[in-house]
């Protein structure tokens, strides 16, 4: 078999995809409604997998979630590596770029960092150890998670509620 | 296809797939561990290769099913044999690896392609049917297996899209990829069930024609109805024309083993034992064909 088929192939396959993720016209002679009920089952699985990956994301967010999961998937596509863990990764770091995440949030982006190394493919298995903290506020929180190899790790939680910027209004 | 009518003795080296008895599995997930955990009757579990790291923990509810004597299949979405490209050494090497880990007694992939020109899709795209299409999926499947330690098994999936001007029907492109590589086939009852709903495809008829000596087990799951679309999307109970469809293959041929899916809104134990129950019936496990 010749390497001009998988090049043949290649440019059809990549055609249906890239008309899948917006990024492209349709290929000939593939039903247009058809495709567009691909792409939009296509866009809610990929938001739904990532709502069901980073769960303290997705409470976070509440009905924001879709909204601006849409906004950050028309600009991103999928990474190769570490499926929707690694999209939700890519996401949260979208929502920091505007923004401090909201503690559930910043709690899976801590999971999530302690056990993956990022890379510019995606998330892969940390072997080593790795120290990670993260200040949750409200409720005025430090966080400290250390990992010595796969699944073995220590959390610490140490409440400071009178560092809390959330503490004036609560009040 | 020529090739599929090259009798079996003349067609050179190429090793025949030899099912193994499976019995009922259901699909691993967190989310069902507790439920999986007191069904009795699994001689199965699917764990899906993408969510575990060989060199990392198994989470002890497996490792007790594994003592119990539940086989391990391990079950892959990433390696994308239907694309234009070779299959990925690391992705050949992690399913490898966590085979072995885990002690799996088969391997099982889609024909289907997940990426092309450096974009992944997320989601398992249906293959060209074309002859040329074919011959690349051959290649990558030779090329998976000759990598894998433990048998491989392939996937129809179902689409909503179809490719125009297809050379070959579907069981046809199946009976020429299973004869030309030795693979088995995983059946995906509810995959012919949503092709059959959202392209008029006859059901029986494929099953009539599909190569289903080469059966490795069996995937039921139900889907949900989107302005007048059957999506399988794992998060409902296995519906009616899923279940008569699953009969209809049990008249046919002896099902080796057969797995539910759910990924999603997940049933409590009793709804899973139920769903067993009326898909084991269904798939007349342990009852001898005439």
């Amino acid at each position: 078999m010749s390497e001009t088929s998988r090049r043949r192939l290649a440019a059809l396959q990549e055609s249906l995809l890239r008309s899948l993720t917006g990024t492209g016209p349709p290929p000939e002679e593939v039903d247009p409604e058809r495709l567009e009920l691909a792409a939009t089952s296509l866009a809610v699985k990929r938001a739904r997998s990532v709502a069901l990956a980073w769960p303290g994301l997705a409470e976070a967010l509440g009905p924001r979630f879709s909204e601006e999961f849409a906004a950050f998937a028309a600009v991103t596509t999928l990474p190769a590596l570490g499926g929707p863990l690694a999209d939700g990764m890519a996401f949260a770091r979208w929502l920091l770029r505007r923004g401090p995440l909201p503690a559930p949030a910043r709690l899976d982006h801590l999971v999530v960092s302690l056990r993956y190394d990022s890379r510019p493919e995606g998330l892969v298995p940390r072997r080593g150890p790795a120290l990670k903290w993260a200040w949750i506020d409200p409720p005025g929180r430090f966080v400290v998670a250390a990992r010595w190899w796969p699944g073995r790790e220590a959390w610490l939680r140490l409440p400071m509620p009178f560092l809390s910027s959330a503490k004036a209004k609560d009040v | 296809m020529s090739s599929t009518s090259i009798p079996r003795g003349l067609a050179g080296g190429t090793p025949r797939f030899t099912p193994r008895s499976l019995g009922l599995g259901v699909g691993w997930r967190p989310e069902l561990a507790l439920a999986i955990d007191r069904e009795r009757r699994l001689g199965f579990i699917e764990l899906l290769a993408e969510d575990f790291d060989p060199k990392g923990p198994i989470p002890p509810a497996i490792d007790r099913l594994r003592e119990r004597g539940s086989k391990i299949v391990v079950h892959g979405v990433g390696l994308s044999l239907g694309g234009a490209d070779r299959p990925e050494p690391r992705r050949l090497d992690h399913l490898a690896r966590l085979a072995e880990r885990l002690g799996a007694v088969l391997i099982s992939e889609h024909i289907a392609f997940v990426r092309a020109g450096g974009i992944e899709s997320g989601h398992l795209l249906p293959v060209p049917r074309t002859v040329e299409a074919l011959d690349v999926l051959i290649e990558n499947t030779r090329e998976a297996m000759r990598a894998l330690p433990v048998p491989l098994a392939l996937e129809n999936i179902a689409s909503l899209v179809q490719w125009p001007r297809p050379e070959m029907d579907e069981a046809d492109f199946l009976t020429a990829l299973i004869r030309r590589t030795g693979v088995g086939l995983l059946l995906d009852v509810a995959n012919v069930y949503a092709n059959a709903r959202n392209h008029g495809d006859d059901p029986l008829e494929f099953l009539d024609r599909a190569p289903l000596d080469a059966l490795a087990y069996v995937h039921v799951a139900g889907g949900i109805e989107r302005q007048s679309v059957y999506h399988d999307t794992h998060t409902a109970p296995v519906p009616k024309g899923v279940l008569a469809l699953l009969g209809e293959l049990a008249a046919r041929a002896s099902i080796p083993g057969v797995l539910l899916e759910r990924d999603d809104r997940f049933p409590d134990a009793d709804e899973l034992a139920a769903e067993l129950e009326a898909i084991s019936a269904a798939a007349s496990l342990g009852v001898p064909r005439p």
